[in-house]
Order: C-alpha cells, then sequence, then structure tokens
C-alpha cells in the first residue's frame, strides 16, 4: 500500500510511532477472487433481479507474469538496441575502411597493369626501333606464307610504311618472334 | 490483466449507466473499479473473508437498486462507502443479537475470528495490530481504518459516517494512541 504523505504527516505530528508499521494486510485471500468476483455478483444480480451482467474482461488474454516482466523485458531490449546500435557503428566503420582500402587496392593494380603495359609497351618500342629494317624484313620473309607466295618484290619494300607498329607487333607475337 | 486498474471516471460510468444499452456493462465496470477498496474497507470490520464477501456482495446488490436514483451532488466514491460501512455495520449487529454479546464491551467473537485467520500469529506486529484495532470501540475502529488504511479525507468520511470532522479528528486521535498503547503493552 502506498504511504500517503498526509497520513503518515499527522501521525507524526501525534508523535505516534504507528507510521513504522507495513499497512499491508495480513489476512489471507483466496486467488483470483477479485477477478472473479464480478461474475458471482452477476449470478447473484440474475438470481434476485433476473440481471445479467456482461463479461467487461478484453478478450484478449496476456501470458501470466506479463506485466510483471514487462519492465525487466523493456530494458533488457533497451540495453540490446544500445549494443546492436555500438555494433552497427563499428561494422560501418569496419565497412568503410575495407571499402577504402579495397578502392585503394583497386587503383593501385590499375595503376601498375597501366604501368606495366606502358612499359612493356615502351619496352617493345624500343626493341623495335633498335632491330635493323634488314633484320626485320628477312625474318618477315622468313616466316610470312602471304609474302612467301607474293610475286611482287616491291611489296616488302613499301612494308614498314603500310603497317603500324602495333600491327607489327600483333603479328610477331601471333608468331613467337621473342 | 487487473480490470480495477483501469481508470474510469465516476460520472462517465454513471452516464453509461443511464442508457440502457450499456447499463449492465457500466455496472460491471463499477464493481471492478471499487470491489478492492470496499472488500478490504469490509473485511476489516467483519474479519472473515466469507463474511466479507457475502456483506460486499450484498453492497453491490444494494448499489444496483440504488443507482438509478442516486444524484450526483453526492459523491459515488462516499455514497459507495457509506453503503458499505453500514452494511458491514448491520451484519455485525446481526451476529451481536445472535450471540447476544456486545462487541464494544467483549470483542472476543471478533478477536476469535482474528486469531482463526489462516497465518496468524500473535507475536507478528502486523498482527498485533489487527488486534489492537478490533480492541477499540466500533465508531472508533471505523474511523481509524477509513483514515488509516483508506487514506480518507475527514471531509469525505464525515459525509460516510454524518459526524463532524472536528469530531473525527478528535476519535481518530484516540484511536491512534489506543492502538499504540496496545501494542506497547502486549
Amino acid at each position: 500500500m502506498k504511504e500517503s504523505t498526509e497520513v503518515w504527516e499527522e501521525l507524526s505530528a501525534m508523535g505516534s510511532r504507528l507510521n513504522v508499521i507495513s499497512r499491508t494486510m495480513p489476512f489471507d485471500l483466496p486467488s483470483e477472487y477479485f477477478n472473479k468476483l464480478p461474475n458471482d455478483i452477476s449470478l447473484h444480480l440474475n438470481q434476485n433481479i433476473g440481471v445479467h451482467l456482461p463479461e467487461s474482461k478484453l478478450p484478449f488474454s496476456v501470458p501470466n507474469q506479463y506485466f510483471e516482466d514487462l519492465p525487466k523485458q523493456i530494458l533488457h531490449k533497451a540495453k540490446q538496441s544500445t549494443l546492436n546500435k555500438k555494433i552497427s557503428l563499428y561494422s560501418y566503420y569496419l565497412n568503410r575502411k575495407i571499402q577504402l582500402a579495397a578502392a585503394a587496392v583497386i587503383v593501385l593494380m590499375l595503376g601498375s597493369t597501366l604501368g606495366i603495359s606502358l612499359l612493356k609497351s615502351k619496352s617493345f618500342e624500343g626493341q623495335l626501333d633498335k632491330i635493323p629494317v634488314q633484320t626485320v624484313q628477312d625474318y618477315v620473309l622468313q616466316t610470312s606464307p602471304y609474302l612467301m607466295s607474293s610475286s611482287n618484290g616491291n611489296t616488302l619494300n613499301t612494308l614498314p610504311n603500310q603497317l603500324s607498329k602495333t600491327e607489327i607487333k600483333q603479328y610477331l607475337d601471333e608468331t613467337g618472334w621473342q | 490483466m487487473n480490470q480495477s486498474g483501469f481508470v474510469i471516471e465516476d460520472q462517465l460510468l454513471l452516464a453509461s449507466f443511464r442508457q440502457p444499452e450499456s447499463r449492465e456493462l457500466a455496472f460491471t465496470q463499477l464493481i471492478r473499479k471499487y470491489q478492492e477498496r470496499l472488500y478490504w474497507h469490509i473485511r476489516r470490520l467483519v474479519i472473515v473473508h466469507e463474511d466479507a464477501d457475502d456483506v460486499l456482495q450484498n453492497v453491490f446488490i444494494k448499489v444496483w437498486k440504488g443507482l438509478e436514483s442516486f444524484r450526483e451532488e453526492a459523491n459515488l466514491y462516499t455514497w459507495l462507502y457509506k453503503i458499505a460501512t453500514h452494511e458491514a455495520l448491520s451484519w455485525l449487529e446481526k451476529q451481536k443479537r445472535r450471540q447476544t454479546i456486545s462487541i464494544e464491551n467483549d470483542e472476543s467473537p471478533m478477536v476469535a475470528a482474528l486469531e482463526a485467520q489462516k497465518g496468524f500469529d500473535g507475536n507478528k506486529i502486523e498482527w498485533k495490530l489487527q488486534r489492537a484495532i478490533q480492541a477499540l470501540p466500533e465508531k472508533q475502529r471505523l474511523v481509524f481504518t477509513l483514515r488509516y488504511y483508506d487514506e480518507m479525507p475527514y471531509e469525505k468520511m464525515s459525509e460516510v459516517l454524518g459526524t463532524s470532522t472536528g469530531a473525527l479528528k478528535a476519535s481518530y486521535h484516540h484511536a491512534v494512541k489506543k492502538v499504540e498503547d496496545f501494542i506497547l503493552r502486549d
């Protein structure tokens, strides 16, 4: 039972020590008595006056101890939610770091691929320039079926001008010049 | 779910009761709202649960019959307490006549009922307090329980018991001293 300030103050003013005694009634009460009472009264009214009281209870049921346990459950969920939020924030930052790292790796890979191919390309150009035209002509004459079957001797002299360096490289790559 | 926990304004309940289609439902809600307070008020006076249950059911039957003519200038809460107090005192009066024993002069039947209660332990302070209350004269017992347990303001108590607030304060003061003396002496 709640302690009424007014009643407590009144007892204090009287110099009484009754306010230290619990006001909870020590009497025993049948279980569910107050839940059943309206039905008992309804029965009584029905027998005596012919009145039938409707059940005012809601047609829903709640599990035993639901309201007793509810505050504890809410507190637990609130704590869990705070923890999840922290984990979620941590995951977000972790994912962000992973994304940034992945982007950096991609940039590095692209950069290195481009760099390598550029170097490779430069290396090919350099190497090609170092090969005397005569050597190239000899090689082409030895390996190209098209040119071998050609009867036009001028074709070879015009070949470097007609084919681009890329085409030559592609051809050499395919035929395994190195 | 504890239905008595629902707070339903008395005026809404009364208005609902006056509508034929909602009369029974309003009355059931009224029972659920006041049953615990009225039960304990009666139980403190008659002690035995079965007796308190009988008296409480009679109270609500009377309320059903009287609610139609109930005028709102009176407070529903005090009106219900008035009926409950009257019914409990009538029941005690009947018991007195039946046993031809004056409760004011000899409280033994009520003390016997108290001592027969489940879990009674005369050494425990809460049972000593009940024993002390039973030793009070009837009017002081009523005033003491209404004030100490029900926390009823003197103005409302005056409506319930038909006594001036000054007399009620004096009565409560005497009752508190007697209860304390009883506990210290016992």
